[in-house]
């Protein structure tokens, strides 16, 4: 299971000495992983990909770090589509008012 | 009265412009820096990794990216483009610095920054491909 996994990743890191803070971390990779938005869910996998990473030793502290300062970024990153998108939205039901309806309705009335 | 309604219409449409429409050129400049950025990092994966003879292509790649930045700040309600290319820029910025500060780059260390680096040009790159053709 994917909790096991979190676990044993922040117990290599950790050992007993921050089990609150691992904790924490645990439940939150946990939440996200099983969130029903795929980007959340994707962000709960990342995050557990990094610490299983650095756990085996693959990557460093400052790799890490980098590299979860990346994973902020990702959110920062849709944040920006997400407004984005919905300006669109908006844009095409302002332009579908002033075209179809004061526009072209109005002209036949 | 009918005058009224178009001055009134097209006034209304020209006035409220929250969003740039789709720009070929900056979905091109997306798809051609992620290419770019990828092809790097995956010949530092095969290459088991990247030393400071690397460093100049590195430095190429974030001057490109710094290009499209400028690009998309020259635009009218385009901020929301405008701040993904600043957060890229500084990623890739990163991998250049990390290069020149420890004179290598590691084959995991790339391996993960291309998978982190493809999420995050292909949230732009659908940001660009969101917005409504004119």
């Amino acid at each position: 299971m994917a909790s096991s996994n979190v676990s044993e990743y922040l117990e290599t890191l950790l050992g007993d000495t921050q089990k609150f803070a691992g904790t924490e971390l645990k439940a939150f990779i946990i939440e996200a992983k099983s969130d029903n938005r795929l980007f959340i869910r994707d962000i709960g996998d990342w995050t557990e990909e990094l610490l299983k990473q650095r756990a085996l030793g693959k990557i460093d502290d400052d790799e890490f770090r980098e590299l979860m300062e990346d994973t902020l970024d990702l959110t920062k990153l849709q944040f920006h589509k997400l407004s984005s998108d919905a300006k669109v939205r908006a844009q095409r039901i302002v332009n579908g008012i002033a075209d179809l309806v004061l526009k072209r309705l109005l002209a036949l009335i | 009265m009918r005058m009224l309604s178009l001055l009134a219409s097209l006034l209304l449409a020209s006035c409220l412009s929250w969003v740039s429409g789709f720009d070929e050129v900056s979905y091109r400049n997306l798809t051609d820096l992620k290419a770019e950025t990828l092809i790097r990092l995956e010949r530092c994966v095969e290459h088991k990794g990247a030393t400071v003879a690397d460093l100049p292509s590195y430095d190429a790649l974030y001057i490109q990216t710094a290009k499209a930045r400028e690009y998309e700040l020259g635009k009218k309600a385009n901020s929301d483009t405008a701040a993904q290319l600043a957060i890229l820029t500084g990623e890739v910025k990163q991998i250049g610095d990390r290069l020149r500060a420890k004179s290598s780059l590691s084959e995991t260390y790339c391996e993960l920054k291309a998978k982190s680096v493809r999420k995050a040009f292909d949230i732009a790159i659908s940001t660009e491909a969101g917005k409504q053709r004119r």
